[in-house]
């Protein structure tokens, strides 16, 4: 079965995050994604965006990313596109240390939890793409 | 777009209770910390977080929680949460940080583990 394609517009603005978890839901649940999986991709891919937000140092005119989806039955790929500084979250991350109580740090650490790969590349004129992949089930 | 409600009580023997609705996020982590950090200003340490009708936390709201029992355990006080929803207990899991709370079913029973935190 060929896998199915959703392309958004993300505006890179924390007020949007809602709004964007709403759209995937929806997209989630039109395709008949388990629930539970849905949950998890959502979630990761709004970590990955949040550090895109926060830590990216995007232009005025660069605060779009582009987020597209690929479903089918055995996986969703979700490719998450920006024009932010460079920056590789694919190295795997240590549970974080809660005895310390630290307030920050742990979005890198769920997303390597939820999904079951994880892909980077800079591109030759700037973007940043990352993929991530997880088996539906 | 639904956000983020809190509700506020406190007791007159110094117990802080938080009723919280809808999404946690990157956008209003703020909100929460700031309220925490009013408390703590007025040496508040003992709180009671009824988490049943939050349906959203990330790892930014999560953060908030983590750090906020770390200052009330260090002052003798404590955070008890009372039934997480699914959602926010399997976020909390997924992060390793489920076990450093007290989690309760009641208003009641999260006072009963407050008492034995009192000053």
């Amino acid at each position: 079965m060929e896998a199915l394609r959703h392309q958004i517009c993300v505006q890179a603005d924390p007020r949007r995050l809602g709004e964007l978890r709403e759209q995937l839901f929806q997209i989630c649940s039109a395709e008949d994604v388990p629930a539970h999986t849905a949950r998890l991709l959502v979630l990761a891919i709004d970590e990955a965006i949040s550090n895109v937000i926060e830590h990216g140092q995007l232009n005025e005119s660069d605060k779009i990313v582009d987020l597209s989806m690929e479903i089918d039955p055995e996986r969703i790929v979700a490719e998450i596109c920006d024009r932010g500084k460079p920056f590789d979250p694919t190295s795997a991350r240590p549970e974080p240390d809660t005895s310390s109580h630290p307030r920050r740090g742990f979005g890198l650490y769920l997303i390597h939890k939820i999904v079951d790969e994880i892909h980077y590349t800079r591109t030759d004129d700037g973007h940043n793409v990352l993929t991530l992949t997880k088996e539906v089930g | 777009m639904p956000g983020l409600k809190i509700q506020r009580e406190e007791s007159r023997d110094g117990l802080v209770y938080f009723e919280l609705e809808g999404l946690l996020d990157a956008h209003n982590f703020e909100t929460l910390e700031g309220l925490f950090e009013k408390y703590f200003a007025q040496d508040a340490y003992r709180f009671v977080i009824d988490l049943r009708r939050l349906e959203y936390v990330s790892s930014s709201g999560a953060g908030v929680f983590i750090g906020a029992v770390g200052t009330c355990q260090d002052n003798g006080g404590d955070i008890v949460l009372v039934q997480p929803s699914q959602e926010v207990r399997e976020i909390f899991e997924l992060l390793g940080v489920l076990q450093i709370f007290p989690v309760v079913r009641t208003r009641e029973e999260a006072e009963e583990v407050l008492a034995k935190k009192a000053k």
